[in-house]
């Protein structure tokens, strides 16, 4: 990768041994495993620029500028901002090179396109928590350079069909069987309730992040203008995710053991998230309405 | 494929009912081949085929509403004697020629050479029936290629494995614990097992016996298909473009059925074929890979 690097590495042994420890507060590390995926993509492509939408606290700031990208940010959230920018003048980088702005408005995301565009955009845990999927794709979309590409990651709403809990039934009453007859819907819901547990885990109270399909999924970036579409798997569980407590550091190493499983269809339901990512065209051109 | 080549000579007599639109309602076993073919049509009249070859014809009744409803040409062939005889009777009935009709074991590798060399390749290939009773999926597609024109069209049903993630049955568990989690270790499969056998309907479902004089069809090898695996197979044989069709869809769970009134439940079902979204993948017991020959 090109781009400009800090002095330190993406990961150092002693945080890659820390991957395996049960004890480090912020539980399984998932993003490292999405992270592989697109670094790897990110080293074939020879990217020297990436924009993280929803860049949070700046944890991953200091990965990919390790890896030798020039790395830029952007946050709804001002404190996040600003925790952001703190974890830039630690690595001795430009500090305005994480702005606040909204993924789902375009006007707020303007000032950052003025630089041209990246070569990436990378947008962990934003899609769940947006309103309009498409409006937050298609301004990703306009973040990137033609040819650039895009990296989101979504929650898995396949993953609820070996949960056995609230999301198995959500997903079989909504997602399968929401236009069937009220005395079919009635009756499987009867039977659900008998047989997943679906007061678990329990509803929240507030805001609940959305989960999408990896098997529709991609119309929406098709949708945005993006090309070659490819959804990768990533937060394995190796076994039903109320288990994990009682195995612990097994389940751990298990789970992290499957992270490189490789037939292209387990990940679809052992997982809890994916990564979609996509390719903006060289040659697209945006569509205008004619208004005849 | 002996006992398959029996259960089909026994079957043959009363194979076209599972197609006679008259019977949508009164056929005891839910007509899901029925709207299997009515997709097959539309998708072979989508394509603008004008020459369609069948593997597994069965006694031709399929290709000749094919032939009927699109006036393609057609060629065909069927593992069982019984039904290619009642198959040949069937195409001169219908004023079509009966050679068009030839008896074929899809596994003589030699047969199969010969019987593409003789009728040359078609615009689609189809095989409704065929692969849940073959050995060699590899082969199978490949022989399968051998009768389609470069740029035609595969269309290949299977019976589908991905169903039983909807099914909260013995399938259902087979699936996790010998698919989905064949890499963990066992003492991880063993507690999910013990987790499933509470949850599930670990004795559904019961063996299905459909003929008294030959083997059932559950007793006959009859293997069900992972999608995204068979996708990968017809991949490897010089295909791309991959979707999938799906039928037979269950409206709720199959052991639940039995609460409703039949005419009640088979409504929702057929409700639901226009459907040609993904949920087909788990609520449909079989499917079809629609590919194109590169």
């Amino acid at each position: 990768m090109r781009g400009e690097s800090t002095p330190g590495e993406a990961i150092t042994q002693e945080e890659h041994a820390r991957l395996w420890d049960v004890e480090v507060e912020g539980g399984y590390p998932a993003n490292h495993f999405a992270f592989r995926h697109v670094l790897t993509a990110l080293a074939e492509e020879g990217a020297s620029t990436l924009m993280e939408v929803g860049v949070g606290g700046g944890r991953a700031l200091p990965i990919f500028s390790g890896a030798g990208l020039e790395v830029h940010g952007v946050d709804n959230d001002p404190g996040m901002v600003e925790r952001s920018r703190r974890v830039l003048a630690d690595l001795g980088l430009p500090t305005e090179r994480v702005t606040w702005g909204d993924v789902e408005d375009s006007v707020s995301l303007a000032g950052v396109r003025r630089g041209g565009g990246f070569d990436a955009v990378l947008a962990m845990g934003v899609l769940p928590h947006v309103t309009h999927d498409l409006v937050a794709v298609e301004n990703m979309f306009t973040l990137l350079k033609p040819g650039g590409s895009v990296f989101v990651e979504c929650r898995n709403k396949l993953f609820s069909l070996v949960t056995f809990n609230r999301f198995t039934y959500d997903f079989i009453m909504d997602d399968l069987l929401h236009d069937v007859s009220p005395a079919m819907r009635s009756a499987t819901s009867e039977f659900l309730g008998e047989h997943v547990d679906v007061d678990m885990p329990p509803r929240p109270t507030g805001h609940e992040a959305r989960y999408h399909n990896p098997l529709t999924v991609g119309e929406v970036f098709e949708a945005a203008g993006f090309e070659d579409v490819v959804i990768k798997p990533f937060d394995y569980h190796a076994t039903i995710p109320r288990f994990e407590k009682l195995l612990g550091a097994e389940f751990r190493s298990e789970s992290i053991a499957l992270e490189n499983e490789p037939s292209g269809w387990r990940g679809l339901f052992l997982c809890s998230a994916f990564l979609v990512q996509a390719r903006r065209p060289e040659d697209f051109s945006w569509k205008v309405a004619s208004g005849e | 494929m002996s006992d398959v080549r029996a259960h089909y000579d026994e079957s043959a007599s009363s194979y076209h009912e599972q197609y006679d639109p008259d019977l949508i309602w009164r056929n005891a076993e839910y007509p899901a081949n029925f709207f299997r073919l009515e997709k097959v049509i539309r998708i072979l009249e989508d394509r603008g085929v004008s020459s369609v070859y069948e593997l597994g014809a069965g006694e031709a009744s399929p290709i000749i509403r094919i032939r009927e409803r699109l006036g393609v040409d057609i060629r065909a062939s069927d593992l069982s004697p019984e039904m290619v005889r009642l198959g040949k009777e069937n195409l001169a009935r219908h004023g079509m020629d009966p050679e068009w009709l030839t008896l074929l074991d899809v596994e003589d590798d030699a047969a199969l050479g010969a019987e593409a060399a003789r009728v040359g390749p078609s615009d689609a290939v189809i095989a409704l029936g065929v692969i849940p009773h073959v050995r060699d999926d590899d082969a199978f597609v490949a022989a399968m290629a051998q009768f389609v024109r470069p740029g035609g069209s595969l269309i290949l049903q299977f019976r589908n494995a991905m169903f039983s993630m909807f099914t909260f049955n013995r399938l259902t568990k087979e699936f996790i614990l010998g698919e989905i989690m064949a890499s963990v270790p066992k003492t991880f499969r063993d507690a999910v097992e013990e987790d499933l056998d509470v949850r599930l309907a670990v004795d559904k479902p019961p063996k299905r016996e459909w003929d008294k004089d030959a083997p059932a069809y559950d007793e006959i090898l009859a293997r069900f298909h992972n999608p995204f695996e068979l996708a990968d197979v017809v991949r490897r044989h010089g295909f791309d473009s991959i979707e999938y069709g799906w039928y037979n869809f269950h409206p709720t769970y199959p052991m639940i059925a039995g609460r409703f009134d039949a005419k009640e439940y088979r409504e929702a079902q057929i409700a639901l074929e226009s459907d040609d979204s993904w949920r087909g993948m788990f609520l449909c017991s079989a499917g079809m890979i629609i590919a194109r020959k590169l």
